[in-house]
Formats: structure tokens, sequence, C-alpha cells
């Protein structure tokens, strides 16, 4: 059976330091896809997530089991993100990304262009939305935290973290649906 | 079901469909209604969000959450020695804190620069009056032809810039003799600043009274305050 995370933790702080291999392989994925979300360049998010392992690595005594490791990972990273994003504008926009790849001849190269923009797409409403509700959508769409590791994350109430969520989806339907308006009349003209 | 725990399913990428929720949705106005609200929303985190993400010049790093985990399961298995080496963590620590010393050094520098820039504003703005021969003291005070070590280069450039490119000073100046006020101090922060210049190297401000063609250039001459004579 395999070990849970505060198990895992509580290894790596006897002793054990190869077991927080383990814990990188857990979390990468999701603390990349927020990092590339936030910071928008594959290099800066590998960046600030190899950061925030090296961070948690570091700091692995002072790690609470009273709380989730997951919610401490999260809330390094976001962290670590901000500091990129003060440190250096971020690097693409909807209308600069290109698509540096081989002409696209399958569907499946189609379908790939599309998902590209659709992503770029909703990074770039996320990032006219405020920074706290586009960051608790992040961490409950792209983490799959639940409310008690985002209000951890985020050092909010349980309360204010549903909170965040709730305005900031309300907030992304209206930019949503406010792009598709201002597609549709340009199509129009 | 109560509406608390309807929220957390439909804001839940995995339980969105979840049959109770539905069941919830059928008799329950409010959630529908939230749901209808939180629709373009949901469905745009749902296509483009999680499974899914692209790099900067549009290149797939994932598709889906199962390539994302095959995907993960072969970068990390790529790498795994390298997770699992603790020798790994302290490598990249001791770089980030090169790459921190680093940063520290050139915020020092930088500080230092617009402290010695507003230090030679205040000492010239103190008192309009001050004579040129004084300014032109302060200025070859820090100035490197004397100071030939190399190494007060950012005071030293703070104190030309202070100086020359006083412009209530300028004007009293010739049109020609401003000319090559502006010159020299291009040259100040060619030199200075380590910028290119063919022919010229910071190591070289040392041979100083050697050759001082090379350092002040054709239209120069030395320190344009000190050769008026005032």
């Amino acid at each position: 059976m395999p070990l849970d995370d505060h198990e895992i933790m509580r290894l790596v702080v006897a002793g054990r330091a190869e077991l927080f291999g383990e814990l990188v392989r857990r979390h990468r994925p999701a603390l990349l896809r927020a990092a590339l979300s936030k910071l928008r360049a594959t290099a800066d998010a590998e960046d600030a997530v190899q950061e925030t392992f090296l961070a948690a690595f570091r700091a692995q005594q002072t790690f609470n089991p009273v709380y989730s490791l997951r919610g401490w990972l999260w809330t390094i990273l976001l962290n670590v993100c901000r500091r990129h994003v003060r440190r250096a504008p971020q690097a693409t926009s909807l209308g600069e990304i290109s698509f540096n790849r081989e002409p696209f001849t399958t569907t499946n190269g189609l379908s790939e262009l599309l998902a590209a923009e659709r992503s770029a797409a909703l990074s770039e409403l996320l990032d006219r939305m405020p920074e706290v509700q586009a960051d608790a959508l992040r961490l409950r769409f792209f983490g799959e935290l639940r409310f008690d590791e985002i209000a951890q994350a985020m050092q909010c109430s349980l309360n204010a973290a549903k909170d965040r969520v709730r305005k900031g989806l309300e907030q992304l339907a209206f930019l949503a649906h406010q792009n598709s308006s201002l597609c549709q009349e340009g199509d129009r003209t | 079901m109560n509406c608390d725990r309807a929220f957390d399913l439909i804001t839940s990428p995995s339980e969105q469909h979840d049959s109770e929720l539905q069941h919830h949705l059928q008799g329950c106005p409010r959630c529908r209604d939230l749901v209808e609200m939180f629709a373009p929303a949901l469905h745009l985190l749902e296509e483009a969000g999680p499974g899914v993400a692209f790099g900067p010049d549009g290149e797939m790093l994932y598709w889906s959450s199962d390539s994302l985990e095959g995907n993960t399961d072969a970068q990390t298995r790529r790498g795994a020695s390298r997770y699992d080496s603790p020798e790994y963590w302290q490598a990249v620590e001791a770089q980030q804190r090169r790459r921190g010393y680093q940063e520290g050094l050139k915020v020092a520098a930088i500080l230092s620069l617009i402290a010695m820039f507003s230090v030679g504003l205040a000492i010239i703005g103190r008192d309009n009056s001050t004579p040129l021969a004084q300014v032109a003291a302060i200025t070859t005070e820090n100035c490197l032809r004397r100071d030939t070590d190399g190494k007060a280069t950012a005071p030293a450039l703070a104190a030309c810039i202070a100086c020359h490119l006083d412009e209530s000073e300028n004007s009293k100046l010739t049109d020609d003799a401003n000319i090559r006020v502006r010159a020299l101090v291009q040259r100040c922060v060619t030199c200075h600043l380590e910028l290119k210049r063919p022919g010229t190297e910071i190591a070289d401000l040392g041979n100083a009274t050697a050759n001082d063609d090379d350092i002040w250039g054709h239209s120069g001459g030395p320190c344009l305050r000190l050769a008026s004579g005032s």
C-alpha cells in the first residue's frame, strides 16, 4: 500500500531524503499546470515548481503535519509565482503566441491548435481577473484542491475560499461572455 | 444533500456529473441558476484547463489527464534518480544560492550608484553659486584617472555625471565646449560601465599617464572643466 504524503514527509524529516522524489512525482503535474497558467512561459513555470520543491525540501523541519502537505506546497508555489511575476513581465499574450510547429495536416494537429488557443484564451481571461479570484480558480480546477486546502494555501478562512471560487467563476463567466460578444461583433464588421 | 455540498460538487472538476448532484439540481432552482450562471466559466475551465497545457510557443506539454500521468511518469522516470537523490537537491540549492548572491551584488551596485548620484546632486544643489573649480575638485577627487585601481567605478561615474551634465553650469560654456563635455561624459559612461568601446578596456585606465589619448579619445583631452582653468 502506497504511503500517504504525511507519512512520506515524516520519513524524509527522519533522514530518508530519497523519498522526497515520490512527493515530487505526485504533485509536480498539478503545480506545473497552475504555474504555467500563471506565468505563461514553460521555463518560468518549471523554475517556479523546482523552487517550490526546493523550498519545501529546505524547510522540511518546519512542516506542520496538522495541515495538508498539498496546501503547504501550493502556498509556496503561489508565493514563488508572485515573485516571478514581480521580477519579469509575463512572456506572452494571446496575440503574441506563435505556433512553432510542422504544418497541421491531421485532425489531431488541428485539435491541438484549437486547444492551444483555448488554453491561451483562458490564461488571458484569468490574467484580467483579480489575482485572488484567479488563483482560487487555479487551485480548485488545475490543482483540484479541496476548499480547506485552498483556504490553507491562500491563508484565508474556508468561507472566504469558497467565496473566492464563486466570485471567480462569476467573473470568468462574465469575461467569457464579453469576449464572445466582442468576437461576434468583430465577425459582423 | 444541501446547497453547500452541491456547490462543492459543481466546482469540482471530477464530480460535476455526480448523480446525487443531478438529483439535487432537479429540486433546487437556486443551485440550477448557479450552474447556469457558471456554465461558460466551467465549460472554459473544463475544455482548456486541467490536462491541457501549452507553452508560449504553442507546443503541447500535456494533453489529457491520462497522457499527463503518462507523460509525467515518463518524465520522472527519466529523472527519477535525479529527484530521489538528496545530492540533486543540494546541488540545486547551491545553484540557487549562487544566483541569489549574484543578484544581491547587482542590486548593491545599483543602489550605491543611485546613492552616490543623489549625494552628488545634493552637493551641487545645496549652493547654486558653487564655483566651477570646487565642483571640478569634487569630481576629480573620485575620478578613475586618479583612482586607477578600477574598483571605484560606480561612485566615480556618479560624480562625473552629476558635475558634467549640470545644465546650469554647462550653459556658461560655448556650444563647441558643450558638445565636448557631452562627448567626454559619454566616454566616462562607456568605460565605467564596461560597455564595449573598441580599443579601450577598464584596465587601460591604469595606464592613463602612459597614453592619455587612449582614454580621452581624439576630441577630448582631460576634464574640460579643469582645462578651462576655472
